[in-house]
């Protein structure tokens, strides 16, 4: 057992906000303050702190009595308890700031609470500070014309829904415990939930957030109202697990409910059958809102609760599918559905009647964890997930291991994107029972490593989960998330000993391994493990981090073989740090007049352009970064698959480069940008570390986001080497309509204003001004709307007339849009201005008419994403100023402007550096100390 | 790997959540308790919190100590030792419940709240106030009881109670509470024609219905007969015993039920109805009050057996259709109708049963009003937080009589709605038919609110 700390922190130095200190002086601090203790709010300290507290909240919200505190030692997993020393309860956002700024000056560890519904022990405060904000529960503005919503991070997921289900809008991620869980927690776990196999996570769900740092700094990430620049410290700060800070408020993004829904349930008798149903259909190209999938022994349970749905008791296996969209065309998906069931042998299909009836079928579903409750006092539950195509053989290791050890396990799961929930109901004062659950739970999460899958999809690795960090993540993978957690906390006192086992950046390597209840000794296979070690040693039996200590899983560590391009990247840049020569990364040489001019000569290419892995049947495709687009879209042609990023700026682009400038293209209308796209990616730093963030399947929360931060990075944090990005299948139908827009401000102002309000499920829609007509081969006398249509028969054929409706419509070549992404001249700046969406008529209205805008310009736009992007030729760069001087001044909502290509000596007046915060410059220095990579790029001061 | 396949997993046709394999192993540091007996309905609990957002003491206080699922921990920290029974923090907390059983309704588990509640009030006995105390202890004994709902309706019919209730704090809140007692719909009294082909049906007149509302006792009365059925008599019933149980007098309890048994088999009636929902969640579960008494627990459970709220016996049949009622009224679910009867649709069908009624719909009609018995004067602050948003409900709704069928809910509401200056009063369902029914009559007039 590890001694008692000797030190507290309050040894540690002033925080980062209120001291000009480096984020490598503090790092350098921490391994001088030697081997890791515990964190925790001494004893001594406790009174003291509690009254500082008080001051602030008031005495009713300061908890320190242990028997008021014993209702929060534990979230939603009934196994674990942790006993926090303080709890206290702001009732405002002025409160919450005061209070992490009065933990900041005490250095004081805490951990941020909503609801406490989390599976993964992530709101659970071990002799910290808990911090609850149940009561920060407001609404504080519902925008329904651009549907997107501020709340409070108390606010539960399901009030969100409710409040805006008036105006035909909804908040798309649903877990099960919508019912109860925040959003604050739902940002901080990126949770999922059924409908996120068609709609996203809440990752894609979030424009904005404000948060408070644990040095008490506060800082907006994202863009409320726009499109985001610099570092998408957004996307690291989802799912970061209240490790970076907390919320102050969110942005989040309202989806309109589909025009139709069916649902239906099929039942099986072998779960095998089920499990290609499940592929069958994914494969046809038909997205559905939700593939859920119960067993025989969760279904035996839901049936015999109260909320019992009338599931066959003695299927082996049911599925549940939901379809929604557009009318036109939904049947002819849902006959589809139906008959690869069907074809897959299942027993009987059912279509849900009615409202009533379909939630009834929902109703089983949502609450089959609770029914699980009545089958034995206790439950364990996983969140693994696999690639789609190992779901049979994975489910059949399962069984097999169940049956071995004994146990009951009960899977109910979301099939569409393979994410597992095995749940055991077992007796925990059974002491043999409960040592074969946790075998079991070891040996289970161990075959879906192997099947290439994650060790969370959704419930966060938090406490319950953090010893399996190894056997997914190298070392270098996991330092990386360290170093990008010492951006945001570098004290790390925002939940403390989560999902990543920190000792200290420096000190992370090999070392000795820890059984529970003996000495320190090693177990002599180089596992890299925490050393306090407070998973292990007081994990309780039945969960998954007991198994991982108890040697019920053989400790591994991920396979840390690296290609060779990868290690020549590596080793270039450590060359380059000992030279200090900056580095120029060029890729494959294709867009190197992108982007600011860089200070940097020396160029550091990247050849490999292999496609690494490529399963058609999981629609995942792994590819080096040196790999051009136009190859890996011909790839998955062959399969009938597609990629959808589809950057304007050219084809030749490799995937390296769509992916650190985070370009988008027309296709980001249905599918989103590079961040939507790209399930991992393996990353160089600039310290040399080869990391790898995320992984191969589309569904992964484990460990914080390295993937979203390196895309739109410029190469400034590390060389993308690697990514895997999810891949579509193609539609039976796909068609280009090109429709004529008036030719003045009015006409096509009042044209975008009906077109807002059509129901249209299209793939692409962008409008151009004349020029860009012209160029395209249509009448350069008037603006058009392209739209890309695609699906089955009816649906297109249903878009088509809805779209005849705005003006004359001709079909057109589809080579249109590839014509689209390329007409820029050479030497031509490219800005892009982004705002709401229900500010795009007047604004397009203003700049598309001939003469609007200097001769020759050229405007395109995607006006569900609210991004216009100009390109202004050679010769009317002297205007250029003026012109947008004048922009800037249009009535409208607020603009951002992102400039993508620019004379060399227009960048400084025209564009401000977008990586100038001081959050951005801490996460530049972490990632990339020595600035070797592509300094300048981004405009930041060099240091 | 041998080793005894555990957890079974039940059929369809399973017992209920305390089927045997539940039972915690474990053992107990409060042996012998009410809580000890009832602790494996514990063990149902999967921590999911889906309790959290339907508990008014959660959404008042913003406390998971104030939560179903806190308050579960709080009893598993009794029964396993870490938490002292005598311990201030699980007392305070357990006596804020109201007892409403809204979290049974959202539990998947079905975790049976209701009954660990009462458990556990029984075995770590709240302090409650001196007048709490004195109508635990009237309601127990008739001769008592009927001298001071004499007194009550004297101080009513005076407008003594009327002036009282303009005082602030908890006397002139009760005040407040006796004077909305008063009819919203003048009575009309009339004879029910009806055949008594449905059988016989008796009524269970109750403690503050019969004194206080007794005008709805008999319009239950008449209604039921217009509805078909022949009433019986059942002289020697007492009061339900629901304020004892909900506070953990179960000795109490136990002895209104027997003599309740009694009283109800030697009537003859094929059904007992019963028009007060606290009354009636309280009789249907007579069984498993009485079900450790061998002399009465098969006798119990026959009798609760037959109880009907008299809402689920007019919605059966039909009900009647009578005459118009002009009214625009707004429906709020009682706690013990809704949750722990399960009776949702049955008061909404009497309602719409009625010609020229308008029904407006209520925001959070399933959220408690705050009354849960005597809560209102052991927590007069939480009930009045949990109280607020309800009145403010009704208001939105513009609706000038709100009927529901719970006379703690009558009182609360009314008491608040009068106190709010509001020109809304409360009302029974039954009140409304019987209004109705009267209004069908020859030379009836259309009755309007006061």
């Amino acid at each position: 057992m590890v001694a008692p700390p000797e030190r507290s922190l309050v040894a540690l130095r002033a925080p980062l906000y209120l001291e000009k200190v480096s984020t490598a002086a503090v790092i350098a601090s921490l391994a001088e303050t030697g081997p890791d203790t515990r964190p925790e709010l001494a004893p001594a300290d406790i009174a003291s702190t509690a009254k500082r507290l008080a001051a602030i909240v008031g005495e009713r919200r300061v908890l320190a009595r242990p028997a008021e505190l014993f209702t929060y030692t534990a979230d939603g997993l009934p196994g674990y308890r942790k006993q926090p020393a303080l709890a206290v309860f702001p009732g405002t956002r002025d409160e919450v700031v005061a209070v992490v700024r009065a933990l900041a000056e005490a250095h004081v560890p805490f951990v941020a609470r909503g609801a406490g519904t989390g599976l993964s022990g992530g709101a659970l405060a071990d002799h910290v500070v808990l911090v609850g904000l149940q009561r920060l529960t407001r609404i504080l503005d519902v925008d329904v014309d651009n549907a997107r919503a501020v709340v409070e991070p108390g606010t539960v997921n399901a009030v969100i829904s409710r409040a805006v289900v008036g105006h035909g809008l909804h908040f798309a991620p649903d877990p099960s415990s919508q019912a109860a869980c925040t959003i604050g927690g739902n940002v901080a776990e990126n949770a999922g939930g059924p409908h996120c196999l068609k709609y996203g996570v809440t990752l894609n769900h979030v424009h904005a957030l404000t948060v408070v740092l644990p040095s008490g700094e506060i800082v907006a990430l994202g863009n409320p109202a726009g499109e985001s620049d610099g570092y998408d410290l957004l996307g690291a700060f989802i799912g970061s697990e209240g490790c970076f800070g907390v919320v102050l408020d969110a942005t989040v993004r309202l989806s309109r409910d589909p025009q139709a829904v069916r649902t239906l349930l099929a039942d099986f008798t072998d779960v095998d059958d089920a499990a290609r149903a499940v592929s069958g259909i994914i494969a046809t190209g038909i997205v559905p809102a939700a593939l859920e999938m119960m067993d025989n022994p969760t279904i035996r349970a839901v049936e015999a609760s109260v909320y019992a749905a009338g599931y066959p008791a003695d299927a082996a296996a049911v599925l549940l599918i939901e379809l929604d969209g557009l009318a036109a065309g939904l049947d002819t998906d849902v006959e589809r559905v139906a008959s690869i069931c069907r074809d897959a042998r299942a027993r009987g299909v059912r279509i849900a009647a009615d409202a009533a009836e379909r939630a009834r079928l929902w109703q089983g579903r949502k609450k089959a964890f609770g029914a699980m409750g009545r089958v034995a006092p206790h439950l364990v539950v996983q969140d693994a997930v696999v690639p789609r195509t190992k779901l049979p053989e994975t489910l059949a290791r399962i069984r097999e291991i169940g049956a071995r050890h004994g146990v009951t396990v009960c899977n109910v799961f979301h099939a569409g994107d393979g994410n597992l929930h095995p749940n055991i109901p077992y007796d925990a004062s059974n002491a043999d029972e409960s040592a074969r659950v946790e075998r079991a739970m070891g040996e289970i999460m161990r075959a879906c490593i192997d099947a290439g899958g994650t060790i969370t999809g959704e419930h966060g690795v938090g406490l319950d989960k953090i010893d399996y960090m190894p056997l997914v993540f190298s070392d270098d993978s996991l330092a990386t998330m360290c170093q990008l957690r010492d951006v945001f906390d570098p004290e790390r006192r925002a939940n403390p000993m989560k999902v990543v086992p920190i000792h200290s950046c420096r000190e992370w390597g090999p070392h000795a391994g820890h059984r529970r209840g003996e000495a320190h000794e090693s177990s002599g296979s180089g596992y890299a493990h925490d050393d306090v070690g407070v998973a292990t040693s007081d994990a309780p039996l039945g969960t998954a981090a007991g198994a991982v200590a108890d040697g019920a899983v053989a400790p591994r560590r991920a396979a840390p073989a690296v290609r060779e391009e990868t290690a020549r990247i590596r080793d270039a840049i450590a060359a380059a740090r000992d030279a200090g020569t900056p580095l120029r990364i060029a890729g494959a040489g294709t867009w190197l007049d992108a982007g600011r001019p860089s200070s940097a000569t020396t160029m550091l290419e990247l050849r490999d352009d292999a496609i690494v892995e490529y399963n058609p049947g999981d629609l995942t495709m792994t590819a080096r970064a040196g790999a051009s687009l136009a190859a890996l879209g011909q790839a998955a042609r062959a399969n009938g698959q597609f990629l959808a990023l589809d950057p304007f700026g050219g084809d030749r682009g490799t995937l390296g480069a769509t992916l650190a400038t985070a370009s988008a293209g027309p296709l980001a209308h249905a599918f989103g940008t590079p961040r939507d796209n790209v399930l991992g990616v393996e990353l160089v730093t600039g310290r040399g570390l080869v990391a790898r963030g995320g992984g191969r399947v589309v569904k992964n929360v484990a460990g914080f986001d390295l993937t979203r931060l390196a895309i739109g990075s410029w190469g400034t944090l590390g060389v993308i080497t690697e990514a895997t990005v999810r891949l579509r299948a193609m539609p039976e139908h796909d068609r280009t309509l090109a429709i004529a827009l008036a030719a003045d401000a009015r006409g096509v102002a009042a044209a975008l204003e009906r077109l807002r309000l059509l129901p249209l499920a299209a793939w692409s829609m962008e409008v151009v001004n004349g020029t860009v007509a012209a160029a395209l081969g249509l009448d350069g006398g008037r603006s058009w709307l392209l739209a890309r249509i695609a699906g089955n028969e009816p649906l297109v054929r249903a878009q088509a007339g809805t779209l005849a409706a705005l003006g004359d419509t001709a079909a057109v070549d589809a080579a249109v849009w590839q014509r689209l992404r390329t007409i820029e001249p050479a030497d031509a700046a490219v800005a892009r201005v982004s705002t709401l969406p229900s500010a795009m008529p007047a604004l397009l209205g203003d700049a598309l008419p001939a003469g609007a805008l200097p001769d020759g310009t050229m405007v395109h736009a995607t006006p569900s994403r609210g991004v216009i992007r100009c390109i202004v030729p050679h010769h009317a760069l002297g205007d250029l100023r003026h012109a947008v001087g004048r922009a800037r001044r249009h009535p409208s909502a607020p603009l951002t402007w992102i400039w993508e290509r620019l004379p060399a000596d227009q960048w400084p007046a025209l564009a401000p550096s977008p990586v100038a915060s001081r959050l951005a410059r801490r996460t530049r220095d972490s990632f990339d100390p020595a600035h070797i990579l592509n300094p300048g790029i981004l405009g930041e001061a060099t240091a | 790997m041998t080793g005894a396949r555990t957890a079974e997993l039940p059929g369809p046709t399973t017992a209920g959540p305390l089927a045997p394999h539940h039972a915690a192993t474990a053992a107990c540091a409060i042996p012998g308790t009410p809580l000890d007996f009832a602790k494996a309905g514990i063990d149902a609990c999967v921590h999911c919190g889906f309790c959290l957002q339907a508990c008014p003491t959660y959404l008042a206080l913003a406390d998971e100590n104030d939560s179903p699922r806190g308050r579960i921990l709080l009893m598993r920290g009794l029964v396993e030792g870490t938490l002292a029974p005598d311990d201030p923090t699980v007392r305070t907390h357990i006596d804020r419940c109201l007892g409403c059983r809204g979290c049974e309704t959202a539990c998947p588990s079905g975790v049976p709240y209701g009954h660990l509640l009462e458990a556990t009030r029984a075995t770590i006995p709240g302090r409650h106030p001196f007048v709490a105390r004195t109508v635990l202890v009237a309601f127990r004994h008739g001769w008592m009881l009927r001298p001071i709902l004499a007194g009550a309706r004297l101080l009513r019919a005076t407008g003594i109670a009327r002036l009282l209730s303009r005082l602030p704090g908890p006397l002139g809140f009760a005040m407040a509470m006796l004077d909305s007692t008063r009819q919203s719909l003048p009575h009309r009294t009339y004879e029910p024609a009806g055949d008594g082909s449905r059988g016989r049906a008796a009524v269970l007149l109750g403690c503050v219905m019969e004194g206080l509302f007794g005008d709805t006792n008999r319009a239950t009365e008449r209604v039921l007969a217009v509805n078909g059925w022949a009433i019986a008599d059942a002289p020697g019933q007492r009061c339900c015993g629901a304020l004892h149980a909900h506070a953990g007098d179960l000795d109490a309890a136990r002895e209104l039920a027997r003599a309740n048994v009694r009283a109800f088999e030697a009537s003859g009636a094929d059904t007992i109805a019963v028009n007060a929902a606290g009354c009636g969640a309280m009789m249907k579960e007579y069984g498993m009050l009485l079900a450790a008494d061998p002399e009465y627990a098969e006798r119990a459970a026959k009798v609760s057996a037959r109880v009907r709220d008299i809402s689920e016996l007019l919605a059966l049949a039909g009900p009647a259709r009578g005459g118009p009622v002009d009214a625009t009224v707004t429906y709020d679910a009682p706690c013990h109708l809704q949750h722990a009867q399960r009776i949702t649709a049955p008061p909404l069908a009497v309602l719409a049963a009625i010609p020229g009624l308008t029904l407006v719909p209520l925001v959070d009609s399933d959220q408690c009003c705050g009354a849960a018995g005597i809560y209102n004067l052991v927590e007069p602050e939480v009930s009045n937080a949990v109280l607020e948003p309800k009145l403010a409900n009704i208001e939105r709704t513009g609706a000038k009589l709100v009927a529901t069928g719970n006379p703690g809910c009558l009182m609360q509401i009314g008491a608040g709605l009068q106190r709010a200056g509001s020109r809304a009063t409360t009302i029974h369902p039954v009140d409304l038919l019987d209004a109705s029914y009267a209004a069908s009559l020859p030379n009836a007039s259309n009755p309007a609110a006061r």
